[in-house]
């Protein structure tokens, strides 16, 4: 090494050698201008030479723009120039770019002068040193966003052990919101191990996660739940260099509000486990046949173990399934038609089946409750109820049959005691016999007592002979005469005790008993008859001919009593055995005959006033004839010649007779006021009972005391027809009672009486506008014939009524025919299934194929019959109005259309729509029908555009065409408001000359092989918004698309 | 013993009812009634049946539309007796009309099944009805 300074030498190059820094020593060249204008290497040490990455003894001598050619210009030389001109020293950083690197260097130099020309520089590479700083600065930003994060960040540095496994993570960095949930300072976590702060993370299986994160790079996100702090956490853990971050929000709120309702839906699931009756929610599963939508099947969405089990006991899958899957017999039993009936009827139903459970049946009562398109079905098990109440009834239908062979009636009583005394008896059991003898059937004696049904039987002490019969245990034979409730009989009845209780044996002896007092009381009559009466009495007997027909020639006095003969002046004596024709010639032919003929042949009662009874002229009788058949006399033995008679018992009515003669002259002025009425006039007079002491004798018939010409012309008869005559006998008829009964009101009330009566019997026809006024004791009856005015009226409301009968006839036509279409139809496609299925091995292929169109055509058909079932069921159905969100109804209707919307790639949509009001079912196919047509009658190779929209309306801004169809004004007088619906399409329209036919029914303007249909569609349409007080119309042209317009009233709350 | 009591009037109806019974083992017993009159004079032993103790069915299918008694009167008059009130009664019809379905239940039917179309789900509803209702029926019997 050259020699610079003589000095220490040896010193300065052991120092150099010792030094880290690199030293290099340059010396000024000298040139004539005087300082050195260059700087050349004297001296450098082994850092230096490492540095330049040449050997010292390439590089010692060389100029500084030689060594370092690309740090010329850079002003590096010059400052180390000036040290040696100033002769002073100095340290800077200095900056510059290295070739080759990316990124510029940095040094820090520090040049001392040595002797007069010479420069010592040491220099430190600080480019390392100088990244740092700018690494720092940039940490400092990031740790500020990292504080202000709202979630919390940990940053986890993976500890491993010495076989190289994973043990722990070091805490290493925390942000201020981490620290805020953790609840430690940064001093107390960073630095610490994670088994340390937290060793749950060990159990928890966090651990084995952030693991996991770590090794396969995989972030994990989760939500957690540490139960040490009862504390929610959504967690994401990332993998960073040397470890794993955490980034965690606290969510305790959120999850502890989610977790509440879930709570509450596991109370629900606990509540339907743990009840105990099986239980199923169940989703009614729809089918929709061109317009019709109706349940087919039930899906169960929410079920209990305990139904589930019942169920189906080996798999545990029934949620989701049908009913009809899980519970094959749901049809064959019924429930399926109940739950489908409870669903359209929105009415719960309870009823009782018997199911299969573990191939045993059980009966259980089910109740089918619906809430809109689901039911819960509950099933509570009675079969031991069941079982019990068959077994019972069985028994007591082998009892009943056991008693019903019996003749007589047969009723079994238990004592129904209060304090021990028995009160009444109850009906335990009666045979058939009984049950007509009472006329009551079993279940309305069940749970009656004797006292409330038979309560006569106290009366007649047969209740204290009961008692007694339970008391003693000794049986009673009696007989009563008592009415069961078919009229009074005689009855033989025995009471047996029987446990505490009796049963009676009836048996009816009312014929028997009948008769034998019949035989008393004809013989009594007979004795007072004879003497006793006032009224003449005589008795005849038929005297008949040898002759088949064995004709009546004369009539032989058998009896004739004290006044006869007062009367007649003939003793009983002369007449008795004596013939009356033959003894009193001139009867022959005479009124007196013909009566007794006529009482003889017909049996009926008659009455005749005559004069020519006696020989004297100046008599009146009014005698009543009466055949008697059957009396015996007392002795009980039979008098046949005694069944062939005829009793005339007579009044002498000379007298009055005479004072009505005289009356009748002074009425005879009246009669002529009368008669000049156009009304009816009649005066009634009471014909009464006997008075008794202190009531007045009961009315039981009016005569007639007074006629005008009018009521003579009416009834056909004359005065002496009438006048006198009781009102029952020559009205006899129903209707006759009931003006005898009004008549009877208006006496006992005082109170005149108008109506208009309706006569149709006893000879008369007619209407009658009536009154009756009460006259003293007497009534006044006048009646003006209306008949010709009623019988226009009625002919009017027939006429209505048909009308009316004609419409309902039409409208029930469509319903009653199609439905019986359905019948025959049934049997063609049943025997059409029986010849393609049973009969296939000896049907040819053609045939197959003629049997397989017959059903085709079948199955066409039905379609249209059931089709036509639903446009005439539009007729009869009552409308169910409730308000319904348009937008919402229309979402549902796509669903059922998403097939044909998905095949013909066809777009619907709509804005704002309103809701409407009517019936959801109806409106429902209404535009179901409109949508379904709008993308069937699509363009060929054209996707259909639907569009629906809407706007309010007043009734007179509605097309002309329909604005006379519709209900202009609302019930408050002013202009109705519509909702005009329009469903536009882009299909193939129609000519508007075809408007009005596209809406009737079976109208189709296209082939059915091109557009299928039964072109009822639009018809269902009209009629609907019919129903709904609507109109509907189009407007089209073909290939232009068609726009339907639905105008239904605003609803006005 | 009798299985079945059928209450129908169409002869093609009871025809396909016969080819049915026949197909199933063991084929049950069963007679057909064609008037809703007949079958309630059968059951309760009355008119012409009276005192004859004709054999009570284990189940009674009824169509509705009968000539005279219909099927509804067949339903309340059995149903109010008390040899026949427990007896299972089945409505068999064509009528899907909720309101017959629902007069049916309330008179007292235990089921009410509507004739399907095609023969094969009528031999599968009948099949599975039939022995469904003797089956409960049967397991009662004394």
């Amino acid at each position: 090494m050259p020699t610079i300074n003589q000095s220490s030498p040896d010193l300065l190059q052991s120092v150099l050698s010792a030094s880290q820094n690199a030293v290099m020593v340059y010396q000024a060249i000298p040139n004539p201008g005087g300082l050195g204008s260059g700087l050349k290497l004297t001296m450098l040490n082994a850092v230096a030479e490492r540095n330049l990455g040449r050997p010292a003894t390439d590089v010692l001598g060389l100029t500084f723009g030689r060594l370092y050619p690309h740090l010329v210009g850079t002003g590096l030389d010059e400052r180390y120039l000036e040290v040696i001109r100033t002769n002073q020293a100095t340290r800077f950083e200095f900056q510059y770019d290295r070739p080759g690197q990316e990124r510029p260097a940095w040094c820090d130099v520090s040049a001392v002068p040595l002797g007069e020309n010479s420069v010592v520089v040491s220099y430190n590479d600080i480019s390392q040193h100088k990244a740092d700083a700018d690494a720092a600065r940039l940490a400092h930003v990031l740790q500020q966003t990292f504080d202000a994060s709202f979630s919390g960040i940990t940053v986890l540095e993976a500890i491993h052990n010495e076989q190289g496994q994973l043990a722990d993570f070091k805490f290493v960095m925390i942000n201020e919101a981490g620290l805020r949930m953790s609840g430690y300072t940064r001093e107390q976590l960073l630095g610490r191990t994670l088994w340390e702060i937290y060793p749950a993370t060990g159990i928890n299986g966090l651990f084995e996660e952030y693991v996991q994160v770590y090794e396969t790079g995989q972030p994990i996100a989760r939500e957690h739940y540490y139960p040490e702090y009862n504390t929610w956490r959504d967690i994401k853990v990332v993998r960073v260099p040397q470890g794993i971050m955490l980034t965690y929000n606290d969510i305790s709120k959120l999850k502890k509000s989610e977790e509440a309702a879930h709570s509450q839906t596991h109370l629900l699931t606990d509540l339907i486990q743990n009840v105990p009756v099986r239980l199923a929610l169940m989703q009614a599963v729809r089918s929709r046949l061109g317009n019709t939508s109706r349940i087919v099947d039930f899906k169960i969405t929410r079920i209990n173990t305990r139904f589930e089990q019942t169920l189906n006991p080996a798999a545990r899958q029934v949620t989701g399934q049908l009913l009809t899957t899980v519970f094959p017999v749901a049809l064959a039993s019924g429930l399926l038609s109940r739950c489908i009936l409870s669903v359209e009827e929105r009415q719960p139903l309870e009823f009782e089946l018997p199911v299969l459970v573990k191939s045993e049946l059980n009966w259980f009562k089910i109740t089918v409750a619906p809430t809109g398109n689901q039911v819960m079905l509950t099933m509570t098990d009675i079969s031991q109820i069941k079982s019990t109440q068959l077994e019972y009834h069985q028994q007591a239908e082998l009892l009943s049959s056991v008693l019903d062979g019996s003749q007589n009636a047969i009723i079994a009583l238990k004592a129904i005691r209060q304090a021990d005394q028995i009160v009444d008896f109850a009906f335990v059991l009666q045979n058939g016999v009984a049950q007509q003898l009472l006329g009551l059937a079993e279940d309305e004696l069940t749970n009656h007592s004797l006292q409330e049904r038979l309560s006569g039987l106290n009366e007649l002490g047969q209740m204290d002979t009961y008692r007694q019969v339970v008391a003693t245990g000794k049986s009673v034979q009696s007989e009563i005469e008592f009415n069961f409730g078919k009229g009074l009989g005689w009855y033989a009845i025995s009471a047996v005790k029987r446990e505490d209780g009796i049963v009676l044996t009836i048996q009816d002896k009312t014929s028997q008993k009948r008769a034998e007092q019949q035989i008393k009381a004809q013989a009594q009559l007979l004795a007072s008859i004879s003497d006793n009466t006032p009224a003449g009495l005589v008795l005849w007997e038929a005297v008949r001919d040898e002759s088949s027909q064995r004709a009546i020639v004369d009539f032989r006095y058998r009896m004739s009593n004290l006044m006869n003969t007062y009367v007649t002046g003939y003793t009983a004596d002369s007449l008795v055995d004596q013939d009356l024709l033959n003894l009193f010639p001139r009867f022959r032919g005479s009124q007196l005959e013909a009566t007794l003929r006529e009482t003889l042949v017909t049996g009926r009662v008659q009455r005749m006033i005559f004069t020519d009874y006696t020989e004297s002229p100046e008599g009146w009788f009014d005698a009543q004839f009466i055949r008697v058949s059957t009396i015996q006399p007392a002795d009980g033995s039979v008098d046949t010649r005694l069944v062939d008679t005829v009793l005339m018992t007579y009044m002498d009515v000379t007298e009055q007779h005479k004072a009505q003669l005289a009356q009748k002259q002074q009425a005879d002025l009246m009669q002529l006021v009368i008669n000049a009425q156009p009304a009816g006039i009649v005066l009634f007079e009471p014909l009464q009972e006997p008075a008794t002491s202190d009531q007045p004798g009961k009315i039981i018939d009016f005569t007639y005391r007074l006629v005008n010409e009018t009521q003579r012309r009416l009834t056909g008869r004359s005065d002496r027809d009438l006048i006198g005559q009781r009102l029952r006998v020559l009205f006899p008829s129903d209707q006759g009672r009931e003006l005898f009964e009004l008549m009877v009101e208006v006496i006992q009330t005082g109170q005149p009486k108008v109506w208009l009566m309706p006569f149709f019997s006893d000879g008369i026809r007619g209407w009658f506008q009536s009154s009756l006024l009460p006259h003293g004791n007497q009534v006044l009856f006048t009646f003006l014939d209306v008949t010709d005015l009623k019988r226009q009226q009625q002919a009017l409301e027939y006429i209505n009524h048909e009308l009316r009968r004609s419409n309902e006839n039409l409208q029930k036509f469509a319903y009653i025919a199609s439905h019986d279409l359905q019948e025959p139809l049934r049997k063609i496609q049943s025997f059409g299934d029986i010849l393609a299925k049973q009969y296939k091995p000896v049907l040819d292929q053609p045939a197959q194929e003629i049997i397989g169109r017959m059903q085709g055509a079948a199955q066409r058909m039905s379609r249209l019959i059931k089709h036509l079932l639903a446009y005439s069921r539009l007729n009869t159905q009552q409308l169910q109005r409730k308000p319904i969100r348009l937008a919402e109804l229309l979402n549902l209707i796509l669903d059922d259309l998403s097939l044909q919307i998905e095949e013909s790639n066809a777009s619907v949509e709509w804005g704002d729509l309103p809701i409407i009001h009517g019936d959801e079912g109806q409106l429902h196919q209404l535009f179901q029908n409109l949508l379904s047509n709008a993308l069937k009658y699509h363009l060929p190779n054209t996707s259909p555009r639907v569009q629906v929209s809407y706007r309010k309306l007043l009734a007179d801004q509605l097309p002309v065409a329909i604005i006379d169809t519709v209900v202009a004004t609302s019930d408050t007088g002013s202009q109705s408001v519509f909702y005009e619906i329009r469903v536009s399409d882009n299909g193939i329209g129609f000519d508007e000359k075809y408007l009005d036919r596209i809406f009737q029914v079976f109208q189709r303007l296209h082939s059915k092989d091109i557009y299928p249909g039964t072109g009822i569609g639009l018809a269902i349409c009209q009629k609907v918004v019919e129903n709904h007080r609507g109109a509907l119309t189009a407007i089209s042209q073909p290939d232009k698309g068609a726009t339907f317009l639905v105008y239904l009233p605003v609803y006005e709350s | 013993m009798l299985d079945i009591l059928y209450i129908e009037d169409n002869s093609d109806e009871a025809d396909i009812f016969r080819r049915l019974m026949g197909l199933m083992t063991p084929s049950p017993s069963y007679l057909i009634l064609p008037s809703g009159s007949q079958a309630i004079d059968y059951l309760l032993q009355q008119g012409s049946y009276q005192g004859q103790s004709p054999r009570l069915p284990n189940l009674v299918l009824i169509d509705l539309k009968l000539p005279g008694h219909s099927g509804f009167e067949v339903i309340q008059q059995v149903r109010a007796s008390s040899r026949t009130r427990y007896l299972p009664l089945v409505v068999y019809s064509s009528s899907e009309n909720p309101k017959d379905m629902r007069r049916a239940y309330d008179l007292g039917a235990n089921a009410y099944l509507i004739k399907p179309e095609s023969y094969h789900q009528v031999s599968a509803m009948m099949q599975q009805a039939v022995d469904f209702w003797l089956k409960q029926s049967r397991s009662y019997v004394p």
